[in-house]
């Protein structure tokens, strides 16, 4: 029984080289170069040329000697300039991999280099910073001196457009943007209109903000947001159809974070219900010859309408400190640092929950969770009612606006002064305050009966220097009623009105006071009429 | 020259640019009537629109200013200086990164355009020379857009750096101007007249300089520094009077508004010692 050892050339080593060096090696992998078993037992099969086991390819080459002694010859040869080649090869491709391995250490080394870069601008906590806030919060003291289940305080305010907010929650800022499109509807949902959320965590927030690809905390982010209106059904998508299964709209809403004081989720959560709030779509009817057509009206010819939100879903953040069970709500950016867990809550009014959001961290006593619900249906009570005072207000004014530029006639001095309370008021934070000057306006309106009086939007910009908010505001309190009476035209009216801003003061120029000055004064049909002195004015502080 | 000039440019006041174009009556221009420009809101063609600049509106970022031209809003703020430079530049100079940010949308060419002009103009007035191999980078957010938004957003950006601290040679003061089709200059335009406009310009200008030394001593070549043009970005096709008109009110508005920028960033009382980090 002659059993030949079959003979593996070098196989391991062939199929570890590239294709290019080994040649006609790799072309015939399966063939061990020999194997002969003259008497072949094992499945009982007699034939031996019939391959028994499935890994095993039997090539009878030869019976007779002298080919074995050539196939020894040849698998000597082999051997050796299998070898040989093999050397040269693990030469080459040593050096290959040595290359590859210093281009991929290269390319790591960049990478600490923009990593270290990253680490050094996050916020870094010392253990005296972590462990006093931490011990600060055993007495129920926040480092900003609020109480554990405190919120900062939340300012919403509108842009120039319809559909855009900014938002300011102590420190942190967001501003939100809604704008829609006419598209294609989905497949599955012919008579439905959608809504994407984009969030951009611009680099100005934070200097550990990169710019580009958006990163895992601005992608959770938009999806808590997301979840928190999607599901909960709060933006009504079937009223955004035009033509089912044709054109329905696309709403968009993009939130900018654009200053990182902590809790970005509550606050851009905000930003997005109150722009999508003031959000206005342009009316679409069909017309046409065939009734087919689709027109869309633009915004001075019809109306645009409002989106219809059922219900204003709030998300609520908690942060738990240390082990104890410390929660804290609305946590800022350095007790989010030292945080070990956070969950966020996304409430309504009525009383349902629409998301919980608790990815990680500390693990929770039950009991510590439902408190943290029970309290998040408060706050979402809170800031439910301030974000649609906030929008009211600023519906208010922009009807005003709007029939300024319709009816001047009839409204006179009154809508002057209500229209410059409004953008007084509406700049000045605290949504609370635009409501005492409504009243008050009110009033002056039913008193007056004035037609001409047009000194206020005449002139360009009454401010022509800083002007301090609350003393202006004053002071045209005092002036409407008086001003009533006179039926004159502007001209002596604007010098009157010019030095009353010029002499208060101008040094009142902190940052608050973006206020009234931006007044793009809308004109009226007196003005077309009558030259004014125009006022080249611009600024204030 | 100066007859072409009045005849295009009217309201451009012929008496020198340093009387202030806002206080004079239309009505006694000797050319006032043949041109009454009629604007959408009223301005005549020399108006600006009415500013708002705000300092600090921003926490965290080192300096930050928001800046209102009418209704087109900028918010810029300030990052720096960082250590390193960036791959190709220069690390014996400080090196600017500008990051624009669109509303809403991606950005795509137009954001690399104003990035590229935004960070060579500011090149220009930043001393680079005092924190070598550093970064600064100013980040531009565009809150509305309603015609001159480049120009916003560097004097934005120049407020900024100014909030930041950062040295600079001097203010940078941006300005549009365009050129209707009958010729007529327009300051300022919104973004309705800049789409219906021949053309239309971007100039940035180097702020006026209220020196104690006497005149003489500014004006190397006789001709003063800050009528020289840091940047000019035009759009659409127009005369090289026209331009030249352009530049002679866009300068006369800059001297204006310079004075405005100066007296807004020097009465913000101190800065905010907290804001270190």
């Amino acid at each position: 029984m002659q059993k030949e050892k079959e003979c593996q050339v070098s196989y391991p080593l062939c199929l570890s080289l590239p294709f290019a060096l080994s040649g006609p090696w790799c072309l015939t992998p399966r063939i061990k170069i020999f194997a002969i078993e003259s008497s072949f037992q094992r499945s009982g099969c007699g034939d031996p040329l019939a391959s028994s086991s499935g890994d095993y390819d039997y090539k009878l080459i030869a019976v007779v000697n002298w080919p074995e002694v050539l196939r020894h010859y040849f698998s000597v040869v082999t051997t050796v300039t299998a070898t040989a080649a093999a050397a040269a090869a693990a030469a080459v491709s040593v050096a290959v991999v040595y290359r590859q391995v210093q281009f991929n250490f290269s390319f790591h080394f960049f990478d600490r280099e923009k990593m270290e870069q990253r680490l050094a601008s996050s916020l870094i906590m010392t253990v005296n910073e972590k462990k006093f806030i931490e011990n600060a919060l055993l007495s129920d003291i926040r480092v900003d001196g609020r109480r554990p289940f405190d919120y900062r305080n939340l300012t919403i305010r509108f842009g120039s457009e319809d559909g855009s907010s900014e938002v300011q929650l102590g420190q942190t800022q967001v501003i939100g943007f809604v704008t829609g499109q006419l598209t294609q509807p989905y497949r599955d949902r012919p008579n439905e209109g959608s809504f994407a959320i984009y969030t951009e965590f611009s680099p100005m927030a934070d200097p550990s903000f990169e710019p580009g690809r958006p990163g895992e905390t601005a992608i959770e982010l938009g999806r808590i947001v997301d979840r928190g209106l999607r599901e909960s059904r709060a933006v009504d998508t079937e009223s955004l159809c035009v033509i089912a299964g044709k054109l329905v709209w696309s709403i968009r809403i993009d939130l900018h974070i654009i200053d990182n004081g902590g809790n970005l989720v509550d606050a851009a959560n905000i930003a997005a219900l109150a722009a999508l709030s003031t959000f206005r779509r342009p009316e679409c009817t069909l017309g046409g010859e065939d009734g087919q057509e689709l027109i869309v009206h633009p915004p001075d010819v019809r109306e645009p309408l409002p989106l219809i939100l059922h219900h204003f879903p709030v998300a609520v953040t908690f942060g738990f400190i240390g082990k104890e069970n410390t929660v804290v709500i609305d946590p800022t950016h350095y007790e989010e640092a030292v945080m070990g867990g956070s969950m966020t809550a996304t409430l309504n009014t009525n009383g349902d929950v629409c998301a919980i959001q608790k990815a990680g961290g500390d693990g929770v006593l039950q009991s510590v969770i439902m408190q943290c619900l029970r309290i998040a249906s408060v706050k979402a009570g809170d800031i439910t009612s301030k974000i649609k005072n906030a929008v009211e207000s600023y519906n208010t004014q922009r009807s005003l606006r709007k029939i300024k530029r319709h009816n001047p006639d009839q409204q006179g001095s009154s809508d002057v002064a209500k229209h410059h309370m409004e953008r007084l008021t509406v700049g000045s934070d605290e949504s609370g305050i635009g409501s005492p000057f409504n009243e008050h306006d009110k009033t002056n309106k039913r008193n007056s009966t004035l037609k001409g009086f047009s000194g206020g939007p005449a002139s360009w910009d009454p401010y022509s220097s800083g002007v301090d908010g609350d003393a202006l505001r004053t002071t045209l309190a005092s002036r409407v009623t008086p001003l009533d009476k006179h039926k004159e035209e502007s001209s002596p009216v604007n010098p009157e009105t010019k030095p009353s801003p010029k002499s208060s003061d101008t040094n009142s120029l902190a940052s608050t006071h973006e206020v009234g000055l931006e007044i793009q004064q809308s004109k009226t049909l007196k003005d077309a009429v009558k030259p004014k002195h125009k006022r080249r004015n611009k600024n204030a502080s | 020259m100066d007859i072409e000039l009045g005849r295009k440019s009217i309201n451009c006041n012929e008496e020198g640019d340093s009387q202030k174009l806002g206080t004079i009556d239309p009505k006694s221009t000797p050319f006032a009537n043949i041109m009454e420009v009629d604007r959408v809101d009223g301005r005549t063609g020399n108006q600006r629109r009415p500013v708002v600049c705000t300092r600090g509106v921003l926490n965290r970022a080192h300096g930050s200013a928001s800046w209102a031209q009418g209704d087109t809003k900028v918010i810029a703020a300030v990052y720096g200086p960082k250590a390193g430079t960036k791959k190709n530049e220069n690390p014996e100079k400080a090196c600017i990164e500008v990051i624009w940010k669109p509303k809403t949308g991606q950005s795509g060419k137009p954001e690399r355009e104003y990035e590229m002009v935004l960070k060579k103009t500011l090149q220009s007035i930043c001393l680079l020379n005092v924190h070598p191999n550093t970064t600064t980078s100013v980040i531009i957010q565009v809150v509305n857009d309603d015609g001159a938004l480049l120009p916003c957003a560097i004097n934005a950006a120049c407020s900024a750096l100014v909030d930041a601290g950062f040295p600079l040679k001097h203010l940078a003061v941006a300005i549009c101007c365009c050129v209707a089709d009958n010729g007529h200059i327009i300051l300022d335009p919104k973004k309705l007249e800049e789409q219906n406009m021949k053309a239309f310009i971007y100039l940035v200008f180097p702020n006026s300089i209220q020196s104690v030394l006497p005149e003489g001593s500014l004006k190397p070549g006789g001709e003063v520094t800050e009528h020289g043009i840091i940047t000019s970005v035009t759009h659409g096709v127009m005369a090289v009077d026209d331009y030249f008109s352009c530049l002679k009110m866009g300068r006369a508005a800059a001297v204006e508004l310079s004075d405005f920028l100066r007296n807004s960033l020097k009465s913000k009382a101190g800065n905010d010692p907290s804001k270190a980090g």
